[in-house]
């Protein structure tokens, strides 16, 4: 069977009648989506599989009962969101961690100290690599909601109306939620915004 | 403006979300604002970089786990549901062996909420009934009520909902009956199906009954689902248990396969309950579990619980 001459609505027609083919077709048009989705989740390569393997099982028992009336990309969207906080649910009820406390790990990695992040001679390179690991980190300490919103809009690049349908909320729902969230990750980044302000002028000393 | 609430606005102001005069006041507020003006560049920095962050390699292993477990479900689907449930069942068989006194009692109330659960009024006595279940069990039925259906393919119960008039809704789901998290929320259209496939339902984690606790809120109504999501039906079971009343009505549900509706207020009251229904058909174990405190008719093939 050749991939690219089967639409997803083709494919999930013979799903239904039990082609096993069509399935492992569908899963490998999106496992790589929906693990990136995971991944930036769970920021957890064991952890990401693990969910991405739960929603094609989702998906799989829920074939039969898709209409097509969403995307099939938006609706996986929205079974990782699902699982993604099924998983923390069962993971919190494992630890006894409270909702909104981040992991030893990730309070020690974000207070890390960076060498002199004002010396001229920072790699551009380096620092970029550098603002990537305190935004995945900052990323991990919104609470999953939060998490969820930031990383659609801003990782994933979906527009309002998408994360309303995958949110099953109400545009403005989305916007005010959006609005919060950025809000939570700009303020766990305060302590880094100079990282954030150094570039196009790594010379500048900036002072706070 | 101070700084404070024009960093508030920074991040509209980069979004183009904002309206012209806002706009203009921020602007000349940068203009003398050194420190607004680091917030912005470090503000379009950050959400710019966010979209870059490098995509990361999916292990070898990925599609190997994803369908190995798809497979590993879809022949675990059939056997393990079924003996779940009875593994639960004979645990509860074993804390009862030996207390004789339990035998005598049809329906016991613990006075775990002694304060808005009294067992007198509640429960005042049993009412037998004599007619037996008509339909033959365990073949696809539906459940019409007031626009909310629970449609049967395959064993896979779904949930449908349509209505003629617009309006807020949301189905929750509940393990215990009491802490209920949202499934779906949003507004029906006139003539609008909204559909939800149950069948995922199973997969939660830590399930132990073949049956859900749903509600749905529809305007000011709100009803409360034991919907079984299937495995093969019993006509005449023995069942023991001692639990909160919801759960009760959930492994009823899931033992006879039949979807149970609560539709009366509310069920902020939950009290613990031991039923003894020997040799019973699901409407004597019902009838058993109520006590004549509420009343039970049978609706499109299903059992509907209500006031008196
Ligand atoms: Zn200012």
């Amino acid at each position: 069977m050749n991939d690219s001459l089967y639409t997803d609505q083709i494919l999930i027609e013979k799903c239904k009648k039990g082609d096993q083919e069509a399935f492992d077709l569908l899963v490998r048009r999106y496992e790589n989506k929906v693990y990136q989705y995971a991944y930036r989740l769970t920021q957890n390569q064991e952890d990401a599989a693990d969910v991405a393997s739960e929603t094609f099982i989702r998906m799989y028992n829920s074939l039969k009962n898709f209409r097509g009336e969403s995307q099939l990309s938006t609706w996986l969207y929205r079974v990782v969101s699902n699982v993604f906080y099924d998983f923390r649910k069962k993971e919190r009820s494992h630890d006894h961690l409270p909702l909104e406390i981040p992991t030893d790990e990730g309070e020690s990695e974000m207070e890390r100290p960076l060498e002199d992040p004002n010396s001229v001679d920072m790699d551009e390179h380096i620092l970029k690599m550098e603002r990537n690991r305190i935004l995945m980190n900052a990323i991990k300490q919104l609470p999953e909601y939060q998490r969820v919103m930031v990383v659609l809009f801003h990782v994933e690049d979906r527009p309002y109306e998408e994360i309303a349908q995958i949110m099953d909320m109400p545009l403005g729902t989305v916007k005010s939620r959006l609005n919060r969230a950025r809000a939570a990750l700009r303020e766990i980044l305060e302590p880094h915004l100079e990282l954030f302000g150094l570039e196009g002028s790594p010379n500048e000393q900036i002072s706070r | 403006m101070h700084c404070e609430q024009i960093k508030t606005l920074l991040t509209d102001y980069l979004d183009g979300s904002i309206d012209q005069a806002m706009r203009q006041l921020i602007d000349s507020h940068l203009q003398n604002c050194a420190g607004c003006q680091r917030e912005l560049n470090a503000l379009r920095i950050l959400w710019s970089e966010l979209p870059q962050l490098p995509p990361v390699d999916p292990p070898a292993f990925l599609h190997e786990r994803i369908m190995s477990r798809v497979e590993a479900q879809q022949t675990r689907q059939t056997q393990t549901q079924r003996a779940g449930f009875w593994d639960w069942i004979r645990g509860y068989r074993q804390a009862f062996a030996g207390a004789g006194v339990m035998a005598v009692l049809l329906l016991t109330l613990f006075a775990v909420n002694p304060g808005n659960m009294v067992g007198s009024g509640l429960f005042p006595g049993i009412q037998k009934r004599d007619e037996k279940p008509t339909e033959t069990l365990g073949q696809p039925v539906t459940l019409v009520w007031e626009g909310v259906q629970v449609n049967w393919e395959e064993g896979f119960p779904a949930l449908v909902v349509g209505t003629r008039q617009g309006v807020e809704a949301k189905l929750e789901w509940s393990q215990d009956g009491k802490a209920f998290q949202t499934i779906w929320k949003g507004t029906l259209n006139p003539n609008q199906q909204f559909e939800m496939p149950l069948g995922w339902l199973r997969q939660i984690p830590g399930s132990k009954v073949n049956a859900n606790v749903l509600r749905w809120t529809q305007g000011s109504q709100t009803k409360v689902l034991f919907v079984p999501t299937g495995f093969s039906a019993s006509e005449i079971a023995d069942l023991r248990l001692r639990d909160t009343f919801t759960n009760a009505l959930k492994v009823i549900a899931a033992q006879y396969q039949q979807t149970i509706i609560w539709e009366t207020d509310s069920l902020s009251e939950n009290p613990y309950v031991v039923l003894d229904a020997r040799n019973a058909t699901c409407e004597a174990a019902i009838e058993k579990l109520i006590q004549g405190a509420f009343q039970l008719t049978k609706r499109d093939g299903h059992w509907v619980i209500t006031k008196l």
